[in-house]
């Protein structure tokens, strides 16, 4: 009996029973569509953290302040380690291209009746080369105006659009109010857009100079980090090495003490993040597998009642002549068939899921064709794996049994 | 003419717990002819529907031997013994086992579809057309009175033009009318060539075989041909006017 007359016969036996075997495809349906769903999170999310760390700039190392421990007590202050001598320091190390101090702080934006909270930045000349940042419209502020002390600001996108939506930024005055004091700053560049969202949004935010944050707006000589550009990217473990030593010494770190900084090698920080978010994505993709083997046990579930149902049916067939593997197959294809489409249906789901999410949930989804794959290849070995143990119940009937059977 | 049944001291035992055996044949020596209608009658209990089952081959003998047309039965592994059921029998049964859902040609195709014929609409519907169904093909079981479920059933057993047709208690289910209905068509089966093993216990039904064959406690205690056969188109034809009156006197 060829394969197409069975696809053809289990086809009859499922319509004969439409709501039933919606009902048992609904298992599967669910636990493919919540398997792609997570899975394009997990690949959104990691497209999204991989394309916004490479835009902060290439062959990047970042120094940032953090707390002393002696045994469980924490001892230094961890924002105040990091100066702007510090970064002249390691200007001098070998390998380092730039040095570049950065402080910053979250601080109401206002223009005229509109206002927002942003990131505001005081940052040197060598930002925008190191960080991979560039201006669209106007200029950024050079080091005559961070020596002046001037009142200038550079707009990140997402805020000249907020105060400016008529997008005539460029010129006017904005109003920068910190939680020491406030001041009017003229808008001297607005900056291309890095498509950034959501949390450490690059657009969202404001940079001005240096010496006029720390001195005017913020209140404080501590810095917030320094970002190191590297000459070539086999130097960054030798960089990392030497950078550490120099800020040791200045910082008077006795040997064995640990350090008052944190220097974070940015293809490091990706590769973590990557294997926290593949992690993460595994974890949900495996509850979200848990639902399709329910489904599949549903389909077990079914496909034992249908044996049970069509006794008399089975005996027949083997008494006209078929063979136990044509039984088997007969049951096998319709629990596969109960499963590929459930599984068809489930990527569909999936696929209008993941959307929705991207949509409604602000997070990037991703569904990749090999989700897609997954999915199905995981459907059909869910229906082979579920439907065999009915499938050779059927087959092993006596047909003499069968035949009587009430 | 060649042997189509060569039963040789056919013993079937069923073992019923640990400990007891029930011994269903004893030892049962039957030869079957080509183009023979033989009645198997017994009580129930007699040991017929396994020697049924034992010559359906659904069922292996415990001891002796068995030959269908000449090859070995006994020993066959259970895929021998569906080909053979594919190839060489056809089934008749008391409760037509038609698929439901499925339609007449489809059921009588079946069949063919296991032993991989090719053209087996087409033989399908000749076998209909034989059985004087050209008209139903596209009918479901429940949409057939008894009488022509019973008739899709033979035109199936009927189809892979088996050497031996078994049709276990036939009119079991049927009213005379359709009885003697069907009784007539296989007795056309039989007088077109065809080998026809009946099991019943019915009188009446067994009349209609050429020979009858009676079972007691697992043994054969008779057999004999039948001088003059029931003839099935007469006691139609008879019963045709009988039943209009009666129907009228209702």
């Amino acid at each position: 009996m060829s394969l197409w007359r069975s696809v053809q016969m289990a086809w009859r036996a499922l319509s004969h029973n439409k709501g039933r075997a919606f009902l048992t495809m609904l298992g599967v349906i669910i636990g493919v569509s919540a398997v792609i769903m997570m899975l394009s999170i997990g690949a959104g999310t990691q497209l999204s953290v991989t394309s916004r760390i490479e835009g902060l700039g290439t062959n990047l190392l970042m120094v940032s302040p953090s707390r002393i421990r002696e045994g469980n007590i924490a001892t230094g202050n961890a924002s105040g380690s990091l100066t702007i001598a510090d970064a002249d320091a390691l200007r001098e190390v070998a390998g380092v291209a730039m040095s570049v101090p950065i402080t910053s702080r979250g601080c109401q934006l206002i223009a005229g009746s509109l206002n927002t909270n942003s990131q505001v930045i005081g940052t040197t000349v060598d930002y925008p080369a190191t960080l991979n940042v560039s201006v669209e419209q106007g200029i950024f502020f050079n080091q005559n105006e961070i020596d002046r002390w001037d009142k200038v600001i550079v707009l990140g996108p997402t805020v000249a659009e907020t105060l400016f939506p008529d997008g005539s930024a460029l010129g006017k005055t904005v109003q920068v109010v910190s939680n020491q004091t406030k001041g009017f700053f003229r808008v001297i560049g607005i900056l291309a857009s890095k498509g950034g969202s959501g949390f450490n949004n690059q657009d969202d935010q404001a940079i001005i100079p240096i010496t006029t944050a720390q001195k005017l707006i913020f209140g404080s000589k501590t810095l917030s980090g320094i970002d190191l550009q590297v000459t070539s990217s086999d130097q960054m473990d030798q960089v990392t090495t030497l950078a550490t030593d120099t800020l040791r010494r200045r910082h008077n770190i006795a040997t064995g003490k640990t350090s008052d900084f944190t220097i974070l090698n940015q293809e490091e920080m990706l590769g973590t993040l990557s294997s926290v978010i593949g992690t993460f994505t595994t974890l949900l993709a495996g509850i979200a597998g848990i639902s399709l083997l329910v489904g599949g046990i549903g389909i077990m579930n079914i496909m034992l009642v249908s044996v049970s149902e069509r006794t008399r049916e089975i005996g027949l067939r083997k008494a006209i002549g078929a063979r136990s593997s044509t039984i088997t197959t007969q049951f096998l294809v319709e629990a596969i068939m109960l499963s590929v489409v459930g599984g068809a249906l489930g990527i569909v789901l999936g696929y209008v899921g993941s959307t929705l999410i991207g949509w409604l949930g602000g997070l990037t989804t991703l569904v990749d064709t090999n989700s897609v794959l997954l999915g199905f290849i995981f459907s059909l070995a869910v229906g082979v794996f579920f439907g065999y143990y009915p499938a050779r119940r059927a087959a092993s009937l006596n047909p003499i049994d069968a035949l009587r059977y009430e | 003419m060649s042997t189509v049944i060569e039963t040789c001291q056919l013993v079937k035992k069923y073992k019923l717990g640990a400990a007891t055996e029930v011994s269903a044949l004893r030892g049962i020596d039957l030869q079957v002819e080509e183009g023979e209608f033989v009645a198997i009658m017994g009580p129930s209990g007699s040991g017929k529907s396994t020697l049924m089952n034992i010559i359906g081959c659904l069922d292996v003998p415990t001891s002796g031997t068995y030959r269908l047309s000449g090859s070995e039965v006994s020993r066959m592994s259970s895929n021998q013994l569906a080909d053979l059921r594919a190839g060489k029998i056809g089934f008749i049964f008391q409760s037509f086992n038609l698929l439901p859902r499925t339609t007449a040609l489809e059921n009588v195709e079946l069949p063919l579809n296991y032993q991989g014929v090719p053209n087996a609409r087409k033989r399908a519907e000749e076998a209909l057309e034989w059985v004087g169904l050209s008209d139903r093909l596209h009918h479901r079981p429940n949409e057939l009175s008894i009488g022509q479920q019973q008739r899709v059933a033979i035109a199936r057993a009927l189809v892979t033009h088996p050497s031996l047709i078994l049709a276990d208690e036939p009119t079991g289910n049927l009213d005379t009318r359709a009885s003697q209905e069907i009784m007539s068509l296989l007795q056309t089966v039989h007088r077109q060539g065809g080998t026809l093993v009946l099991i019943t216990h019915e009188m009446e039904i067994g009349q209609h075989a050429q020979r009858v064959v009676r079972l007691r406690d697992g043994l054969l205690v008779f057999d004999e041909s039948v001088a003059d056969p029931l003839d099935a188109r007469k006691l139609v034809a008879a019963a045709t006017p009988q039943e209009q009156t009666h129907v009228a006197v209702a």
